[in-house]
C-alpha cells in the first residue's frame, strides 16, 4: 500500500487510543492569567523600557560639533542620507544581492531632499537673525553649482584631517558663501528647540511620520553614541536587546546571529567581505527566507522529515501509550 | 523634553562571552524557557479522573 493511500485509511479509521476530557475556554483562562501576573511581576524586577525619546535639541547640547558638520554634510550632499538611494534619493542604488536592487526597482517614492528638507526650509519657517537671513537669502538666489561649489569647499576644509579636523574655528579662508552661516543658524535652532517640532512636520498639527527627523540624525554620531550606551549595535546582538533592564527580542536571534558573523561585519573596503558588509541586510533577509522555505517544505524534504525517527522526542512526551504498547505486545 | 544623557540611560547588565554578548534579563527568560521544554517533556500528564461525562 502506497503512504497516501496508507493515510487516507488511517484518517477514516475511528480513533480506538485513549481520549480525556478538555477544557480550551479553562486554559485560555488559566493561561491569560499566568501571562497578566507574570507581566506585572517582570515589570517590577526589570522596569520598562521607557527611555525619553532622543531629541535634536539634545544632540545640539551634546555635540553641537557633530551637529554642525553633518548640516555642512547635508548641504554638500556628501551625508549618509544624500547617498542613500530609493526610497529617497537617487544618491545611491541601495542594497544588492547580486544582480538584484530592490531598492532600486521600487523607486524613489518617499522623496528626502537632505539639503532642503534637513537645512533650508527649516531655517525659511522661523524669523531668523539677520546674518542668517541674509545667508538664506543668498543661497536661495544662487544656482545649484554655486551652491555646490560653496558647500563642497567647506565641507572638504572642515573635515580635512590634516587641517579643521572639524573644528570650525580652524577652517582657512576660503569662498564658502552662506554655508557657515546657515550651519550656524540651524544650530543654534536646534538648541532652542525649534527645530524638533520642524523637522518632523512643518505645517501639520499631528504626525506620524519620523522619517526625516530620524535620517538626520542617523547622518551624526548622537544617536550611533546612544545606540552603542545601550547595547543596541547590529554588531552587538543589539536586534535582540532594548533599552534599560528589560527583556529584549530573543526571537530575533536567527537575524542578530548573522550580522555578528565576520564576514558580515567586517571593515574591509574591498573583496567579499567589504560586500557582504555593505548589503547585509538583504543578504541576511536571503538567509533567512531560504531557512524559512526550509521549514515550510520540511516535509518533503528526504532525510530531514526523517529526524523525528531518529530522535524520538515524542515517545518520551508519549512514553506512558508507548510503554501500554509495548506491554500489549 | 528630557535628554538621555541627562537621564544617565541605563544599558542594563551584560554578560560577555567571546563573540557572544548577551543580556541578563535575556538570559533568564531564555534559560526559564529551556526549564519549560524540559518540564513539559518529562513530567508526567496528571493521572486522569473518571469522569460520567467522557465518550468513551
Amino acid at each position: 500500500m502506497s503512504t497516501s493511500a496508507r493515510q487516507k485509511q488511517i484518517e477514516r479509521e475511528h480513533w480506538t487510543g485513549p481520549v480525556r476530557h478538555y477544557d480550551i475556554l479553562k486554559e485560555g483562562t488559566i493561561a491569560l492569567a499566568v501571562v497578566v501576573v507574570l507581566t506585572f511581576v517582570l515589570a517590577g524586577i526589570f522596569s520598562s523600557p521607557d527611555d525619553p525619546a532622543l531629541t535634536l535639541k539634545g544632540w545640539a547640547k551634546t555635540a553641537p560639533d557633530n551637529l554642525y558638520a553633518v548640516t555642512v554634510s547635508e548641504l554638500a550632499g556628501t551625508s549618509d542620507s544624500a547617498s542613500y538611494g530609493p526610497p529617497y534619493n537617487n544618491g545611491g542604488d541601495g542594497v544588492a544581492l547580486g544582480p538584484l536592487t530592490p531598492q532600486k526597482w521600487m523607486g524613489v517614492h518617499q522623496p528626502v531632499d537632505p539639503a532642503n528638507d534637513f537645512v533650508v526650509t527649516p531655517l525659511e519657517s522661523q524669523q531668523q537673525p539677520s546674518d542668517v537671513a541674509s545667508a538664506l537669502s543668498q543661497w536661495k538666489s544662487a544656482s545649484a553649482d554655486q551652491q555646490s561649489k560653496w558647500a563642497t569647499a567647506y565641507d572638504t576644509a572642515l573635515n580635512d584631517p590634516n587641517g579643521a579636523n572639524g573644528d570650525a574655528s580652524k577652517v582657512p579662508t576660503g569662498d564658502y558663501g552662506p554655508v557657515p552661516t546657515m550651519a550656524n543658524g540651524l544650530v543654534a535652532m536646534a538648541s532652542s528647540g525649534a527645530l524638533d517640532g520642524i523637522l518632523a512636520a512643518p505645517g501639520q498639527f499631528y504626525n506620524t511620520n519620523t522619517t526625516k527627523q530620524i535620517l538626520f540624525l542617523g547622518d551624526g554620531s548622537y544617536l550611533d553614541d546612544a545606540a552603542t550606551a545601550a547595547h543596541l549595535q547590529g554588531n552587538e546582538w543589539g536586534m535582540m536587546n532594548e533599552t534599560g533592564s528589560f527583556p529584549g527580542q530573543e526571537w530575533l536571534q536567527p537575524f542578530s546571529f548573522w550580522y555578528q558573523l565576520p564576514i558580515f561585519n567586517s571593515d574591509a573596503t574591498t573583496g567579499i567581505a567589504a560586500t557582504l558588509t555593505a548589503n547585509a541586510d538583504i543578504y541576511i533577509f536571503a538567509i533567512i527566507a531560504i531557512m524559512m522555505l526550509v521549514l515550510i517544505l520540511l516535509p518533503f524534504i528526504p532525510g530531514l522529515r526523517s529526524i523525528p525517527r531518529w530522535i524520538p522526542l515524542h515517545r518520551l512526551v508519549w512514553r506512558d501509550y508507548y510503554a501500554r504498547k509495548g506491554t500489549a505486545r | 523634553m528630557l535628554l538621555w544623557q541627562d537621564e544617565a540611560i541605563s544599558s542594563g547588565s551584560y554578560v560577555p562571552w567571546g563573540w557572544l554578548s548577551i543580556s541578563v534579563p535575556n538570559l533568564i527568560v531564555i534559560i526559564v524557557m529551556i526549564v519549560l521544554f524540559v518540564l513539559a517533556i518529562t513530567l508526567p500528564f496528571p493521572k486522569e479522573r473518571r469522569n460520567p461525562r467522557r465518550h468513551s
